[in-house]
């Protein structure tokens, strides 16, 4: 990879690329699954190539080739070049990039058990018991699955950076779908299933620890005791959200509008711009002054950490809500210029063919004190929500609803019935106001999203959400059926 | 561009090294190029090439796959021991293993040569014609054009032999003039077609009011759904359960209601990859030669799509719709009309335009609830005629409650893009569509 690298560097300074960054990327992806009983067709996967990103004037080119040859190196140089000069043609605007130490380092992620190490009939053994668990009447679709990835990556700069990496992931998830009487519930452990479960920069420790096939009996049963429970009823209450779907919340409605790329409009086309405009730093009342929210990238374990992004900033922590108050953005190089400051590292492609984007870290909100178990106590009538089940959120990121796979009514400070087909919608700060309780640490948790979409053509990133639970008073809430 | 017969003999050449009771060999190679812009600058203008190899091997009826992105001698030996490896450790299936058998296909148009030519140059000169359109305005643009090319082969032991080459080029914009925004979005598999010009003039349509955007109380309205909302509403029904695993694993809409009327007989729903007015694919991911098949017919639910594997299981055959995640319908067409966009709206005393949709959520599959943003040309219909821009609304409904309050279709027909392939669908104007709320 590094002399690869290092002749396709030359070649593009020897083109008159005024900056000019090499990744290449090797990348290991083992999916097993199996549905119903029947395993999946998904498997082993390899991927490998170099991408090219270069400055031509006032243009940006990037390009990507299969491969490790000088034949794809030449190919993605050249490219990048060409398109480069095209885009030149068109801007006007100097490229600034912030200036950013040139470093040479290292970085792998910390496992106790490499997952591609543990032999596939194990893994497939393991499926077949969480299969085996969830067989019950009124469960239509038993679901579960195994994910591991190993990404080997190499950048070197025209600063003077080089930086090898290689971060290793894992992910588990198990669902029981249960229909009759044209309605269908699922449930889902450890996190919801459309999520792919649970996922970490950890080994196959993860999978062994959170033991699915424990569970798997449990959800099966829930998903079947939601086909008769009530509707969760409509109106105005106190809200309780778990992490499973506290998580999502922090995702949609400060993790996407504080990516400083998306505030500046390059994604006004897809995604959307964002309401926390630059003039709003530093003082717009985001929340309440229990709320604060971080990005931190190097929390170990958690999906979105690393040791450098793919411009090669080391992974760190940025507040972006101080008690309330709106503080801060995740940034790239180009970016982080444009309103005076230097990047805090969230440059990150999802492959060697992808260009990086600002893409989430670890976005956290700030654990304060109590259990769940005090906090429900505390609250006299209310609704207690679980589990991510569907999302959606305008293009400015402030009118959101979502919704769970199952709720409980709160009655004089205790869990009562479950409810099935729960959703809530509100304002994004309007609703971060209304926050007036968050658990302590001893109930906070990681959780990771590893198929973040973004971008243009759709990057899916591996983030991650620490968060305790917390309560919400006043939530417009709702029935999804 | 490999072509043909090299793919082909390319293919032949690795099965014939793989070793199993049965094996498909794929090999897909494809070629990606797109500038975006924004603020009326090019801020991305990448390319990429890659190529895969994909692996099915069967030891008895256990299966194994495993791909990777090159072809040297090494890496099909280890895409092979790879494949052969996990199949030997796989449980059994409860059936034998399937793969196509030998058949023929239809043929496709192709555009290799407009793809290719249509440059990174090309593409540039593109967004200048955009956002000159738009400074007529004091407008801001955003958006991206882009082009794929991919061509395909599959073979396997059953006989199966099959290659296509498939193209697709989008341009979209989004134009911001006015405190107001609207949308544009041309898609075809040849780039020569575009018209940048009429591309922004649309964009600038809507957003040329003199007037601020009001808000408008939640509540039931009259409706135009243009094109581009029409199409993302069938291509989530797609998602929904028009595939034939949600049908048997009872989550799909259709479970128990196939011959049925949930529509207004009006409504028409059918998936048709060999159309030319869609982006035309002749086989599927099994190498299943595609099929027409027919959804809902005049508001009746004929049934979903099918896979092998779901084929098999119904007593059916393969409609060639074996998608990554299961058969999935995704070039989707709804029989038009015979109205117009103009004529719904003279129609409508009071009710509102929806240009698109945004970040839709499936709420509930079996009931096709379902829950999104408007965006980029949200408009107030008075006394027959667009009079003001509306603040960006939510709502949440049911497709199927929707499609049964059918006011008119448009005899006009538009190509889009989204959450499951394309549609090829008309404007609708819908009764009583729930808002539930707006943004700030």
């Amino acid at each position: 990879m590094k002399d690869l690298a290092r002749y396709a560097l030359e070649r593009a300074t020897a083109a008159g690329a005024s900056y000019a960054d090499i990744r290449c990327e090797h990348i290991t992806k083992q999916i097993l699954s199996m549905a119903n009983g029947t395993p999946g067709g998904d498997g082993h996967t390899d991927s490998s190539g170099i991408a090219v990103r270069v400055i031509m004037g006032s243009g940006w080119g990037f390009a990507a080739c299969h491969g490790f040859t000088r034949e794809a190196a030449d190919h993605a140089v050249d490219t990048a070049i060409a398109t480069a000069k095209a885009a030149a043609a068109v801007n006007s605007e100097p490229i600034v990039l912030a200036p950013a130490p040139a470093i040479t380092a290292s970085y792998r992620t910390p496992v106790q058990i490499d997952p591609f190490s543990v032999p596939v009939e194990d893994k497939l053994a393991l499926l077949s018991s969480c299969d085996q668990a969830m067989i019950r009447d009124g469960v239509s679709a038993r679901l579960s699955r195994l994910e591991f990835v190993r990404k080997d990556k190499f950048l070197l700069t025209s600063e003077g950076t080089e930086i090898n990496q290689s971060i290793i992931y894992s992910g588990v998830g198990i669902a029981a779908v249960a229909a009759g009487g044209g309605d269908v519930q699922i449930r889902s452990y450890p996190h919801c299933w459309q999520n792919g479960g649970q996922f970490a920069t950890r080994g196959y420790e993860l999978v062994l620890e959170l033991e699915p096939e424990q569970h798997a009996g449990r959800i099966a049963a829930e998903a079947v005791q939601l086909l008769s429970a009530e509707p969760c009823p409509s109106g105005t209450f106190d809200l309780i959200l778990d992490p499973t779907q506290l998580a999502l919340q922090i995702h949609e409605s400060c993790g996407h509008p504080v990516e400083l790329d998306r505030v500046l409009g390059s994604e006004a086309s897809l995604a959307g711009t964002s309401f926390l405009t630059v003039d709003k730093m530093g003082s717009f009342p985001y929340g309440s002054e229990l709320v604060t929210l971080t990005a931190d990238a190097t929390i170990p374990g958690a999906l979105g950490t690393f040791g450098y992004d793919d411009e090669g900033i080391p992974a760190g922590s940025v507040t972006l809500v101080d008690r309330g108050v709106f503080a801060g953005y995740l940034t790239s190089r180009e970016s982080a210029a444009r309103i005076g400051q230097t990047s805090n590292g969230a440059m990150r492609a999802d492959s060697w063919h992808r260009l990086p984007l600002i893409r989430m870290t670890n976005i956290n909100l700030t654990p304060h004190q109590g259990s769940l178990q005090d906090l429900i106590a505390d609250t006299p009538v209310g609704l207690f929500m679980t589990t991510i089940r569907s999302w959606s959120i305008d293009d400015l990121r402030l009118n959101f609803q979502f919704g769970c796979e199952a709720a409980y009514e709160i009655n004089n400070g205790r869990l009562g019935k479950m409810l099935k087909n729960p959703t809530y919608t509100g304002i994004t700060p309007q609703f971060w106001q209304s926050c007036n309780a968050v658990c302590g640490p001893e109930e906070w948790s990681v959780w990771g999203f590893p198929t973040c979409g973004k971008g243009h053509p759709s990057q899916s990133g591996q983030v991650g959400h620490g968060t305790a639970p917390a309560r919400f008073r006043g939530v417009k809430v709702g029935s999804g059926s | 561009m490999m072509g043909r017969d090299k793919i082909l003999s390319m293919a032949h050449s690795i099965l014939q090294r793989a070793e199993g009771d049965a094996v498909e060999i794929k090999i897909t190679n494809r070629s990606h190029a797109l500038t975006r812009f924004a603020r009326s600058v090019i801020h991305q203008s990448v390319s990429d090439q890659d190529i895969t190899l994909t692996v099915r091997i069967a030891v008895g009826n256990r299966m194994g796959q495993a791909e990777c992105n090159a072809v040297t001698d090494h890496a099909v030996t280890a895409v092979i021991n790879h494949a052969t490896h996990t199949a030997r450790q796989t449980p059994s299936n409860s059936g034998p293993v399937l793969m196509a058998a030998r058949q023929q296909y239809g043929k496709l148009p192709t555009f290799i040569d407009q793809i290719q030519s249509f440059t990174a140059v090309a593409r540039a000169q593109a967004v200048t014609d955009i956002t000159r359109t738009a400074a007529r305005i004091n407008g801001e643009t955003a958006g991206a054009i882009s082009t794929q090319l991919t061509e395909e082969a599959i073979v396997n032991t059953q006989g199966a032999q099959a290659y296509q080459t498939t193209s697709e080029a989008d341009a979209l914009t989004v134009l911001t003039a006015n405190n107001q925004s609207g949308y544009a979005r041309q898609v075809t598999p040849d780039p020569t077609t575009f018209d940048f010009t009429a591309l922004a003039e649309e964009a600038a349509s809507k957003c040329s009011y003199q007037t601020s955007p009001i808000r408008l109380d939640p509540g039931q309205y009259t409706v135009v759904l243009e094109p581009y909302a029409v199409g993302d509403m069938i291509m989530v029904l797609s998602l929904m359960g028009c595939g034939a695993d949600a049908v048997q694993q009872d989550r799909s809409f259709m479970c128990s209601r196939i011959g049925e009327q949930v529509a207004d007989q009006c409504i028409t729903i059918y998936d048709d990859a060999l159309d030319p007015r869609s982006l035309p694919a002749a086989f599927d991911q099994e190498a299943v030669a595609k099929q027409r098949t027919v959804l809902i017919d005049q508001g009746t639910v004929c049934g979903p799509v099918y896979d092998l594997a779901t084929a098999a299981r119904a007593d059916k055959q393969s409609t060639g719709h074996a998608g990554l995640h299961g058969p999935t319908a995704s070039h989707l067409f709804m029989a038009p009309g015979t109205s117009s966009v103009d004529q719904m709206i003279a129609d409508i005393e009071y009710g509102i335009l929806v240009t698109r949709f945004h970040y839709i959520a499936v709420v509930n599959a079996a009931q096709t609830a379902w829950s999104g943003m408007t965006r980029d040309g949200t408009l107030l219909i008075e006394q027959g005629r667009i009079s003001r821009p509306i603040v960006n609304m939510r709502f949440s409904d049911q497709i199927l409650s929707m499609l049964s309050q059918i006011r008119a279709v448009s005899s006009e027909q538009k190509l889009t893009r989204g959450y499951v392939g394309s549609a090829y669908v008309p404007a609708l104007a819908i009764d009583n569509f729930t808002f539930t709320g707006a943004t700030l």
